[in-house]
């Protein structure tokens, strides 16, 4: 089958039942959504469907044959960081780092909706992640800060 | 927080024995730094740190023809942020741009065995290691330079990876390593820079490895994919689930 990541469609030698998770590791060599718990209970393996937050470790491909996926590495690159990776850098929001593009992606659906998203939003929306090193609070601040840059790059745009 | 505050603290947390052995000798080295020349070992005692196990120089740093320089560690960063600290603390003592060097980490084939990862060891043990050897290399270049311009060690300084004569002449580090010299055993004494004059350690310096996190890059074991060597009899998880699943 044909599955549409980060705007290019792969053909995927899987079986149509297999996790997206593992496909977009092992079959396509990405490295940025991460085996956590294999249960939907952390968010390390979140990406975009269409714009939604899913976990990829619990979605079967065969759902997704019409749907745009996107993961980190669709976002930006190191040489051209989107601003959320750029807020992430700047906030230097990561100590181990294994939650963090679950983290990202999740923070991203939600700025793309919303992007004005209040304090109250920004948290209530993240619940679902977790982060076992505590980098809470700088995580907040890195989607703060992406949210800033945003809407200087939208104000910048109209004038 | 001030640099000595931070080493009384992580002394006064840090009391176990060997450790504090290891804190009074380096004050020693401290007050003992200056001036250039081999380093003596006027009172000899022990290597200190993960020199022990690993006491050649060039085990630690690598200093190459085209000006790469190269510092190893046994250690693995797992978003400790010790690549960024052992980078700062080489950085101070060889007197090079922090983003000129390169950081080799825990590879079985190049670099020192310190065993694991753990405990708050990293800086401690590998951290004065590389301390230890990037002071002693520069005065390795220091020495070998004053044998070169005539001028007599303690007048040259360092900077930029290069010796500096006081008339302003430049011997830049990749001009003054030959092929072993770096290849010599540690003293147990070394020139070490004082705390005062620190200008990296201290500051707060981003972390190398999070741009990587932040991009999918290569950053954890799970993203290594190895192909040639360990040649693991090993399926991927998509083919292993898709023979369950046909198994079901």
């Amino acid at each position: 089958m044909k599955l549409s990541v980060n705007g290019r469609a792969h053909d995927i030698g899987s079986d149509a039942r297999t996790p997206l998770l593992y496909v977009l590791r092992d079959e396509l060599k990405l490295n940025a959504a991460k085996f956590g718990c294999g249960l939907g209970q952390c968010g390390a393996c979140t990406v975009l469907v269409d714009g939604e937050p899913v976990f990829s470790c619990l979605t079967p491909i065969s759902v997704l044959a019409e749907k745009k996926i996107m993961t980190l590495e669709g976002l930006g690159t190191l040489a051209q960081p989107a601003p959320i990776q750029r807020a992430f850098i700047e906030a230097q929001a990561a100590q181990c780092g294994y939650c963090i593009p679950g983290m990202m992606m999740r923070a991203q659906a939600l700025l793309q909706k919303k992007p004005q998203a209040s304090e109250a939003e920004i948290r209530a929306w993240l619940e679902p992640n977790l982060c076992r090193c505590g980098t809470h609070m700088r995580i907040l601040r890195a989607i703060r800060g992406a949210q800033s840059m945003v809407s200087t790059a939208q104000t910048g745009d109209r004038t | 927080m001030s640099g000595e505050a931070m080493i009384i603290s992580r002394r006064a947390v840090f009391a176990g024995a060997g450790a504090l052995i290891f804190s009074f000798s380096s004050l020693g080295r401290v007050h003992a730094q200056g001036g250039g020349g081999q380093a003596t070992a006027s009172a000899p005692t022990q290597l200190p740190s993960s020199l022990k196990k690993a006491p050649f120089l060039d085990s630690w740093i690598r200093i190459d023809a085209d000006g790469t320089i190269t510092i190893f560690t046994g250690k693995a960063e797992l978003g400790q942020g010790i690549k960024t600290a052992l980078l700062q603390i080489a950085t101070e003592q060889l007197d090079v741009a922090f983003d000129q060097l390169t950081l080799v980490t825990a590879d079985t084939a190049r670099t020192p065995d310190e065993e694991y990862t753990a405990g708050s060891h990293s800086v401690q043990d590998s951290g004065t290691a590389i301390m230890e050897a990037a002071a002693q290399v520069r005065q390795l270049l220091i020495a070998e330079a004053a044998t070169r311009s005539g001028v007599t060690a303690d007048q040259l300084r360092t900077e930029g990876a290069a010796v500096i004569a006081p008339d302003g002449r430049r011997f830049a580090y990749r001009d003054l390593v030959a092929d072993q010299m770096l290849h010599v055993e540690a003293a147990p004494q070394s020139p070490l820079k004082d705390p005062h004059q620190f200008k990296i350690i201290q500051q707060p310096v981003p972390r190398v490895d999070i741009p990587a996190k932040v991009t999918g890059g290569e950053a954890y074991v799970q993203d290594l994919r190895p192909r040639r060597h360990g040649a693991w009899p090993r399926r991927s998880a998509a083919e292993l689930w898709g023979e369950a699943s046909q198994r079901r």
